[in-house]
């Protein structure tokens, strides 16, 4: 879920996350973690 | 996908890749290439920065910082080769003192990895060997990878105002019979003074002939023209901003009225003195954009610019005659 852009019509639904250490051969299911965390999935810009 | 030669630079890109990824959603790879620490030989981030565009929309990206302890800058290309995006193109800007070749295979691997380079040739604390170094790579690379000089984009003002003052509809017969060109720039600018002659010598079908430092702070060149020589003289400035500073342009006689200065006068504006008046006749608006900006810009155009290739060619010739 590497960019998104989604309808914030009503509110922000998605809030930035500050830098979080991760384990270096871990990076991208940490980045889905993040995603995941949100409140609804972005939509990618493919 | 961004390289950051030093953790200074990195500190200054981390902030300027947030505004880059408002204008251009995309996954940001950052490669710190040495922090300065004796600590863990890799270390990695992630987090996300999300922003609101306006029309109730808002945009949303994953930033990676990926920092390398000394020595350990080599490991970077295999932890950033899995995190690419397959279909997406992938741009690597540069940020170095050094030019992109100068730091080897490292370089190599992640220029091999991306689509695109970005790199900015201001501030090169060694202009002859990386101008060379750079357009032997842009020039002769196998891969005819697309690269772009920020320091070109920069000139678009000044080379924009110099054709339109210099216009056979407003000067005629100017451009064919140039025969003087004194450029002044700030430290670490001599690339981009290059690049302005390289501009002119391609538009006006210069050869370059041969190369002479003075000493001091001057290097002339002489250029064969079709109709005679012409003579350019670059002078480096001792302090003030690293950036083109004046470029004066006789033709003709090179009596008083047929010269011309172009001048920054600072606050984003170029100003045209003709001949001996000491007022400007014209002065243009050239906002400086903020670096951040400026590869903003400069993401979209993934085509070979030819002109730009072209006068990298011939500053290279300058830059060699130097060697």
């Amino acid at each position: 879920m590497e960019n998104a852009v989604s309808d914030a019509s009503s509110a922000p639904q998605f809030e930035s996350v500050p830098p979080k250490p991760v384990d270096i051969g871990a990076i991208e299911a940490e980045l889905a973690a993040l995603w995941g965390s949100a409140p609804r999935r972005p939509t990618p810009m493919r | 996908m961004g390289f950051c030669a030093t953790q200074t630079d990195a500190n200054a890109v981390t902030q300027e890749m947030g505004v880059i990824s408002q204008l251009h959603p995309s996954r940001v790879l950052l490669l710190v290439g040495d922090t300065g620490s004796g600590g863990a030989e890799l270390e990695a981030y992630v987090s996300t920065q999300c922003y609101l565009i306006g029309g109730g929309r808002q945009v949303c990206s994953e930033h990676v910082t990926v920092n390398a302890a000394t020595g350990a800058g080599r490991r970077l290309p295999s932890v950033a080769r899995p995190l690419l995006i397959g279909d997406l193109p992938t741009s690597l800007w540069w940020v170095s003192n050094q030019a992109p070749p100068a730091h080897g295979p490292l370089f190599a691997e992640l220029a091999g990895m991306a689509d695109h380079l970005v790199y900015d040739s201001l501030g090169w604390a060694d202009p002859v060997r990386g101008v060379v170094n750079t357009a032997d790579w842009v020039l002769d690379s196998d891969t005819q990878q697309i690269a772009s000089d920020l320091a070109w984009r920069r000139l678009k003002p000044w080379r924009r105002l110099i054709s339109q003052a210099l216009d056979p509809t407003v000067e005629p017969g100017a451009l064919d019979s140039i025969r003087t060109i004194t450029v002044e720039h700030g430290p670490h600018a001599l690339p981009q003074a290059w690049l302005l002659i390289g501009w002119l010598a391609c538009r006006l079908g210069w050869r370059p002939l041969a190369g002479k430092v003075s000493p001091g702070v001057e290097v002339t060149w002489a250029f064969q023209a079709p109709n005679g020589q012409v003579s350019v003289t670059v002078r480096r400035l001792s302090d003030g901003s690293s950036d083109l500073r004046s470029v004066a342009v006789g033709w003709g006689d090179c009596s008083e009225n047929e010269h011309m200065r172009f001048t920054a006068l600072g606050g984003g504006r170029l100003a045209v003195t003709d001949g001996s008046d000491n007022e400007p006749s014209r002065i243009l608006a050239a906002p400086e954009l903020p670096r951040a900006q400026l590869v903003a810009r400069q993401l979209p155009d993934l085509g070979r610019d030819a002109l730009f290739l072209d006068t990298l060619d011939v500053s290279r010739i300058m830059a060699k005659s130097l060697l």
